[in-house]
This record gives C-alpha cells, structure tokens and sequence, in this order.
C-alpha cells in the first residue's frame, strides 16, 4: 500500500502511516479514516484486488479481541463515520453510521425520552457497529437483550465491491434468511458495517438499585436468592453478581455482592425494591439507590477498567474474558474465578449475570499465571458446557492461549459462510473463531 | 394384489420403510392429498411419499437416503403455515416431524424448555402454567402449530411487541443438515457460542438450511398481572393516532392489536362473537402486564389516550375470562372470514407503525379497484398487517385477483418502508415480491449462504427465493428421476 493510491481514495490528512506495532495486535500498516460509503468501498475493494490485508475498527476498545497477524496492511477506521441517518422516533427505531459511538447515540435518544436497549461496556468510545462485530452486552441484557435482539437492519459492504443490505427498517421482518445474525459476533470478518437500523425502547420512567452484600464465600445463598427471586413475579432488569474485589469498588465493602436492578414506573420500582428486600437474610448488609444515582453506577459499572485504548503496562498487562454458562452455574464461577485469582495472588475482577449466564473477569499480572488462571477457568467452563473467550490479550500472548476456545460449530459451514463473503480472506484474517 | 404391486413399485419407498418401519410411510395416492398443500390453499403439488421418522437418527438416516439419491425433501410441522412452505412442488419427500412430539426437559430455575420439532406450541405453555411460567411466542395457530414449524417461520404472534418473536426465545437446536450430517448448535441454552450465529440463521430460514430436531427453548415466568383493555373507534384514523400515542407514551404493551369494521363483521359472525359492535370503523385489543402497580396506571394512560382520538367506548375486561373472550375472538379472527367469504387469502405485510393510515388508505384504494373485500386483522403495536381478501375461487378469475390484491397490498408495504413478510414468511406465495425489498445481488447473498448448507438445493427447493429457470430445472430434473425408477 502506497501514500499515492491511498491519496486517490481520501484525501492525504485522513490517511496515517503508523507507528511500531501495536502491543494488542491488530492495528494496520496505515490508518485510513474514510468519511464516506464510496471511500470505504473503494479502499476495501482495493485492498481485495491488490491482495492487502484489512482489519477494521471503530473506538479501538476491542483492539485486544482475537487475531494472529502481527499487523494488517491497512486499518480502517470508521471513527469518523458516524452519526444519526434517521431517528424515527413513532416508529422507535433508528438507523446510524457505523461508527456512532454507543454514548452519542444515548444522548440523541435520551432528548425523545428513548434509548437503544444495550449497556455495552465503554460507551463513551466503543462503536454500535464494534459492539455488534463484538457482540458486546451488560449487565442489563436481562431483560433488554443482546445485539441480535435489538438490530432490525445492516447495511454493509463487502470486499469484493457488493453494498449489501440485511434485514430492513421495520421491526418485525421474515423475509428471506435473518442475515443481520451473520454480522452479530462476526468479528468484522464478513464485510464492513456502513448502517444500523436498531430497535429502539423508551426510556424507564425510573430506575431502581439495590446492592445486597453477601458473606465471603456464600455463592450458595447467592444462588438460592436468585432462584428465590426468579421464581417470583419481580422483573429485575439485572441480577448482576460481583466478586469482592470489584464490590470494594463498587459498593464499598468487601463482600460478594449482588447488584439488582428495576427499571419501571416508579410505584413499581419502590414495590420490586421493597420486596426484594423482604427476601434478603439477615446476613447480609444492603443499599438502595434510585434515578439518577441509579443510572451513575451503571454508568460506573460500564467502566471498570480502562479500555483497550489506554496505556498497556508491557509486564502486568489487563487482560479479560468472556464467559458463557448456565444462568445457575453463573454464582459458583464467580466464587471459583475468585479463589483462584486468590490463591494464585492476582487481582481479579469478576462479575456475572445470574439472569443471562454471561460473566466477565478482569485479570492483571504476569503472562504465565494469567495464563494458567485462564486455563483452569475455561476447564471448568467447558466442563459446563460453556464458553470461555479472551477478549482483551497482547497479541504476544495469544501466541500461546487460543483465545476463542474449543470449537462446536462445524468448520465447513463457518468456512463456507466466510467463503460467501469474502473469499480471499481480506477481512480480518485469522481473527475469529477457528482460525477465520 | 394391486396393492401389494405398488408397494414395491418404488425402490425409494421400500427403501424410506425399511428406514422407519412400514407403517410409517405414506405413498398411495389418496393418503397424499392432504399432504398437497399447508394452510395456503391456493397452489398445490403432489408429494412423492410421507415419512414419519420417530427420532433424530431417523432423520438422519432418511436425510441421507434422500441425499445419496438425489430426491428432493420437505420437512413438516402441523402444515398450518400460511405460505406454502411445506407445500410439494412435486415429486418431493415429505418429512413429517409430528410423531417427535415430546417435551423432553423443563429447567425453570434456568428458564429453558427443551422440545422435540413435532411438539405443539400451546402445549408448551399448558405443561409449565401450573408453576407459574409460559412460552412467550404465540401465533394464533398455537393450538395447533409445531414449534418446529414457529422455528422455521420464525413465527411471531400478537404478544410479541413486548416480548419479541421466536427468533429471541430460541436457545439452542439440533440440526439434521441436508447431507444426513446432525449438528447442536448452542448447549444447554447457554448464550454467544463462539462463532457464526448459526442458530439466528437458521431460525426463519423456512426449512432451506436443515431439518430441525430439537429445540431449546426459553420460557418466562408469567406476569404479576395483566390488564385487557377494549377501544372501539369511529374512525380507522383515530385507530391508528391512538395506536401512535401509547408507544410515544412511553408504554411499551404486551399486545396492540387492530381489526377493522369487514373483520368485525366476520368475527362476530364466527363461533366466538362477543359482542362488538357492528357499525364502528375500528377496534383495538390492548394488553398490559407486569408489575401491578406499574400497569395499572399505564391502563389508565391508555384510556386517556383513546379518548383524546375520540374513542366511541372504552373497556377494561372486568376479569379472565371477559379478557379470554375477546381474546379468543381475535385469534381465531382468520378462520372467521370463513362465515362471511367463501375464500380469503391471508396476507402478511410489515411497516413502520407511524405510516398506517396512509398504508390502511391504500389497501381500501386496492379493495375498491378490484372489487374484492379487504378485512384487515392485525398486529398494530409493530406494523404487522394482515389485510385478509375475500373472494369466490367458485367465480372465474377472482382466484387471480385476489392473488394479485394481495401482492399489491405487499407493495404498498414494501413502498412504505416495510416488508412483504413479519411473521409468515415468503414460501412459495411470496418468493416473486422478494423483489420489492431486495436487489438481485442481495437475493444471491442468501442463495449463497443456502448453498453452504444446502449445496444440491435438495432440502425445500424453490422456495422462498425467486429463481426464474431454476424451477424449470429442478422439475424436469425429478421428472427425469421418476422416469429411471418408476
Ligand atoms: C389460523 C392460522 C393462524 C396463524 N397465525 C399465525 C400467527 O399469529 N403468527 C405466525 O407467525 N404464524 C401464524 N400462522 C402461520 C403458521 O401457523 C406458522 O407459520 C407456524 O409456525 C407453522 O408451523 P407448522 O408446524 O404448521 O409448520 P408447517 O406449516 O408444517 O411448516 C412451515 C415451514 O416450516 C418448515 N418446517 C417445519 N418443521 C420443520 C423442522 N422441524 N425443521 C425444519 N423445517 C421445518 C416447513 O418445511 C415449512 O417450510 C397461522 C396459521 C393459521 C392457519
């Protein structure tokens, strides 16, 4: 790739020669922020017919998620391909460039009294087009779903010159396959996320929270209080389980703690707190938060560590995983993430939705116990049935912990379905699951 | 004599019974015709045989047979769908999935289900009431339809404004692909398994992909309570405002659903009339549920906004089984037509909810210039239309004309900035207005991705796609198999 072809595409200031490698992987040779569908299109098809490596990235939170390459020819970045195309309000949906950051769209929402039904984590700098490529999702997936719940509509380009649309602008739609589910989780190893049409709530008229503090080691009373409340008629938006050392943190003591959330008309948010305060035992210690302050502490939640963007200690870097389980099974990872982060004295970080069976562990220290750690997690996961997937590691690391884990779906349809879009593997090569 | 002749006539079929047992093929002619069509009466086709596997292994074998022959196969639910999906082109196999009808796991403290194709939709919910829990999914057919059918269509119904359609209550399948080939796809209901969405993909997918085999479902505890609310309006436009100003309120309900005065007419002269009356121009159906002391203010929102657009009366059921009444009277409002049409042709157009006046004028335009009568059913919380036309196949001509109304009610919806299709799904009734809503180049997108699973087009040909030529081929392509082995 040359500044003069590059210049033929988009103007010279939007095209960045880089530096050294970065240490999470995934960055390209050069740096190219197109502005429009055409620029990206002709860049990516470019890049195709020349035989150029691409990866794609929108806030740089996922830098760290997946991938092989020491480095790709070309980044594209879709930062600067952002904002509202429609807001359809009556309709309550919404169709953004790609590169709108989650916060952004948020705010626009918020002005209607609306907002997407997603709390991905970093919303200031991740993406809706990275938060579908990484099918990224929080505490509240509870009760308002993930990405492939909530995306109606794509609009995107692919590497061999095709601007495909999926799905449509309505929120009920059957006809031909669910293609939006292709983009959902793909990793940007398809095609290139131009548009989003997304379904879209209304805002809750108020928020409730109550923090229940557990004693060290009760995952068991956890649990039994989920299935309490699960089996009620409460509609808890998330029932989110914290590991002491993230509760130290989040609620000010040092405790498992559960964070349960309400999201309703406020005389049914003062009635599910109540109640779900009756259940509690005595020995637990608890705080109740509404509204505004409410809603702070998931923005809080959200941020738990730094991303992907911010400085990386080379020694003691941050690494996190994904993990998927049984909605039961969530409880008893959480304590097992917990000791034995203890026992090995790292400092971990680890929540999990009860509802959803989704967790999440932060980790820092060095590459072996991390390693080892992650190992030992993803045995016990697997064994359940479960997914572990590292979605933040140097690339240095992901030579040796295979980040996506152990692979159910036959190859031949993920080939084949890589095959249909992009046969000559422009896209994010190696950057997926199996090695796509 | 005669019959002991035909049995063994076929190769293929000695072969299918030596896979399921003899007792479980159909292949004389007169067991075949019910097997011509699904509840889209209007086009039909001679099926081959009628297998009835018992278990996944079963289908696998008779998938595989069917593969290593080159013979084209269908699978089948209960045949209640409404666009010829499991309809025979001719010469295909069928597989029926109804005697896989077993609930084999409920895990209520993790909320899944796991369910055998074949097992009926409301069962699902009668077996798991008892505790307290229900499926969410539920299309008017459910008494009767399968889920792995509500998978293949990806079914939708009136309580999925709130709760969302099949496609968000499916956790996990077991897939028999069209090489015999069986795949799960997610484990034990638990979410994001790394890789493709396979499960998203091939929820809806009509039954091109794979033959579904088991389902894992998730299912929901029910409601602290519920509220039914009743409106009748003068006006279809004040209808429609009103239906506007409870999503902009804020209020997001478990169902919002709208008839208008020709489905009046034919509801109240079926078997569960309640009453409505006779002259008015619209009525909605509203639920709200959840937590009491949250939607029973937002009923009350509502009442105020159906007064503000003139509402003529507004009702709250005064119990169950006020609210089961109106209930039952909308679901099996298609069936009604029956009482007051000889024929009617559903229909099954999406658009953004904001745009239905102006849609419901054209369709009434549409109704005029072909003389035929619309009644409209729907679900109006999404945009979903069902404008069902009434007609007389009995009379030359209205066949088609109906035919052609109801593509034109799809542009209208498709020009609107909906889609030909929410919860029905293209089959073979709708393959030609796929190309209202997509470019050639998108239509190939899908048949490529049908290719990676469905190479030989072996599994439902010819459906959901328009493929001018293609047809041609695929038959004469059976004509030629029939001719070498009859
Ligand atoms: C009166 C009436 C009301 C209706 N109301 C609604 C409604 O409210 N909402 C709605 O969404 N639909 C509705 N329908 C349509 C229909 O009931 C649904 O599409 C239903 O999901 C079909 O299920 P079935 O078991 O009858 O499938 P079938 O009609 O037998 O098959 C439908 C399609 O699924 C495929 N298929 C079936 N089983 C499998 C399997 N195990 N694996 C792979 N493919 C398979 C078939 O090949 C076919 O393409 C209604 C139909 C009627 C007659």
């Amino acid at each position: 790739m040359t500044a003069m072809v590059l210049d033929g595409i988009l103007p010279a200031e939007r095209a960045v020669r880089s530096g050294p490698p970065h240490p999470l992987g995934n960055d390209g040779s050069w740096r190219v922020y197109p502005r429009t569908e055409q620029e990206i299109r002709d860049l990516l098809t470019h890049a195709d017919r020349e035989g150029l490596q691409v990866t794609v990235s929108g806030g740089g939170t996922k830098r760290g998620f997946g991938g092989q390459r020491k480095r790709y020819d070309l980044e594209i970045s879709l930062a600067e391909y952002k904002g509202v195309i429609e807001h359809r309000a009556g309709d309550l949906t919404m169709t953004v460039h790609a590169g709108t950051p989650i916060r952004e769209l948020a705010e626009v929402l918020a002005a209607h009294g609306q907002m997407l039904p997603a709390d991905p984590r970093w919303p200031g700098s991740a993406t809706i087009g990275g938060v579908i490529a990484a099918n990224d999702t929080g505490p509240k997936r509870l009760a308002y779903g993930a990405p492939r719940d909530f995306v109606i509509g794509v609009r995107a380009a692919t590497p061999d010159g095709r601007i495909l649309r999926t799905g449509g602008k309505v929120v009920k739609n059957v006809a031909g396959y669910d293609m939006n589910k292709l983009w959902i989780g793909s990793m940007g190893t398809l095609g290139i996320l131009l548009e989003v049409t997304v379904k879209l709530r209304p805002l809750p008229p108020d928020r409730g929270l109550l923090l229940i503090g557990f004693p060290a080691g009760a995952q068991g009373e956890i649990q039994t209080y989920v299935n309490r409340l699960q089996a009620s008629s409460l509609e808890p938006v998330a029932l989110e389980v914290l590991n002491p050392s993230l509760s130290a943190r989040m609620a000010g003591w040092e405790r498992d703690t559960l964070a349960i959330a309400f999201e309703d008309r406020p005389e049914a948010v003062t009635y599910q707190l109540e109640r779900a305060e009756a259940e509690r035992s005595g020995m637990t210690e608890s705080v109740v938060m509404r509204g505004r302050e409410a809603e702070d502490w998931w923005m809080r939640f959200a941020e738990i560590t730094p991303d992907a963007t911010a400085s990386i200690d080379p020694e003691r870097p941050l690494i996190s995983a994904k993990v998927a389980l049984k909605n039961t099974d969530v409880a008893a990872f959480v304590g097992k993430a917990t000791e034995q982060a203890v026992q090995r004295k790292l400092e971990a970080f680890v929540h999990g939705g009860a509802g959803h069976g989704i967790s999440r562990v932060y980790v820092r220290g060095e590459q072996e116990p991390v390693l080892h750690y992650l190992q030992v997690l993803r045995t016990f996961v697997e064994k359940r049935r479960g997914s572990l997937v590292s979605d933040q590691m140097p690339l240095s690391w992901r030579k040796h912990f295979d980040v996506w884990g152990y692979q159910r779906i036959p190859r031949s349809l993920m080939e084949g379905i890589k095959q249909s879009f992009d046969p000559n593997r422009t896209l994010n090569h190696q950057r997926y699951a199996g090695g796509i | 004599m005669f019959r002991k002749k035909e049995r063994h006539s076929d190769p293929l079929i000695r072969k299918l019974m030596k896979l399921v047992g003899k007792e479980h093929v159909l292949h004389r002619q007169a067991d075949l015709v019910a097997y011509e069509c699904d509840g889209f009466t209007l086009q039909r086709g001679k099926a081959r045989a009628v297998v009835f596997p018992g278990e996944t292994k079963e289908v696998s074998a008779v998938v595989r047979l069917l593969h290593r022959e080159r013979v084209p196969f269908i699978a089948r639910g209960a045949g209640t769908g409404l666009s010829g999906g499991a309809t025979p082109l001719g010469g295909e196999v069928i597989i029926s999935l109804v005697r896989m009808k077993k609930l084999l796991r409920v895990d209520l403290d993790n909320r899944t289900a796991v369910v055998q194709p074949g097992f009926v939709n409301l069962k699902l919910t009668q077996a798991i009431s008892k505790d307290g829990y229900y499926y969410a999914p539920d299309p008017s057919s459910q008494y009767a339809c399968t889920i792995g059918g509500n998978v293949a269509e990806n079914a939708g119904g009136a309580h999925c404004l709130k709760y969302g359609v099949t496609t968000n209550h499916i956790l996990g399948a077991e897939v028999v692909l069209p090489d015999g080939e069986v795949i799960r796809l997610g484990e034990d209901g638990i979410p994001d398994q790394p890789g493709y969405d396979l499960l998203g993909l091939i929820t809806g997918s009509e039954g091109t992909l794979g033959v579904v085999t088991e389902i894992t479902v998730r299912i929901l505890k029910a409601p602290e309570g519920k509220q039914t609310i009743l409106a009748y309006f003068d006006d279809v436009e004040d209808g429609s405002r009103a239906v506007s100003d409870i999503i902009s309120a804020g209020i997001v309900p478990a169902a919002l659903e709208m008839m208008d005065r020709t489905a009046i007419e034919g509801v109240e002269a079926a078997n569960f009339p309640v009453g409505h009356p006779l002259d008015i121009e619209a009525l909605l159906l509203i639920e709200v549920d959840g937590i009491e002391a949250g939607f029973q203010s937002e009923a009350e929102d509502i009442v105020d906004v159906c007064r503000k657009w003139n509402v003529r009366e507004v009702k709250v059921a005064k119990d169950e089984q006020e609210a089961a009444a109106w209930w039952a009277n909308r679901k099996t409002g298609f069936g009604a037509m029956g009482a007051i049409s000889p024929d009617y042709l559903v229909q099954d157009g999406v658009i953004p909810r904001s745009r239905l006046p102006e849609v419901l004028n054209k369709i009434r335009a549409i109704s005029q210039e072909t003389g035929l009568r619309i009644a409209n059913i729907f679900h109006a919380g999404d945009g979903n239309l069902h404008p069902l036309i009434l007609f007389d196949a009995q009379k030359p001509g209205e066949k088609e004309k109906a035919l052609q109304a109801g593509s034109r009610c799809l542009k209208a919806c498709a020009d609107a900035g909906g889609s030909i299709t929410g919860e029905h799904g293209v089959g073979i009734e709708k393959k030609e207005e796929m190309r209202f809503i997509f470019t050639d180049e998108e239509i190939e997108a899908q048949t490529r991705i049908r290719s990676v699973f469905n190479p030989d087009n072996l599994l439902n040909p010819d459906k959901l796609f328009p493929q001018p030529g293609r047809c041609a081929e695929v038959k004469q392509e059976i004509k030629e198999q029939q001719g070498l082995k009859v």
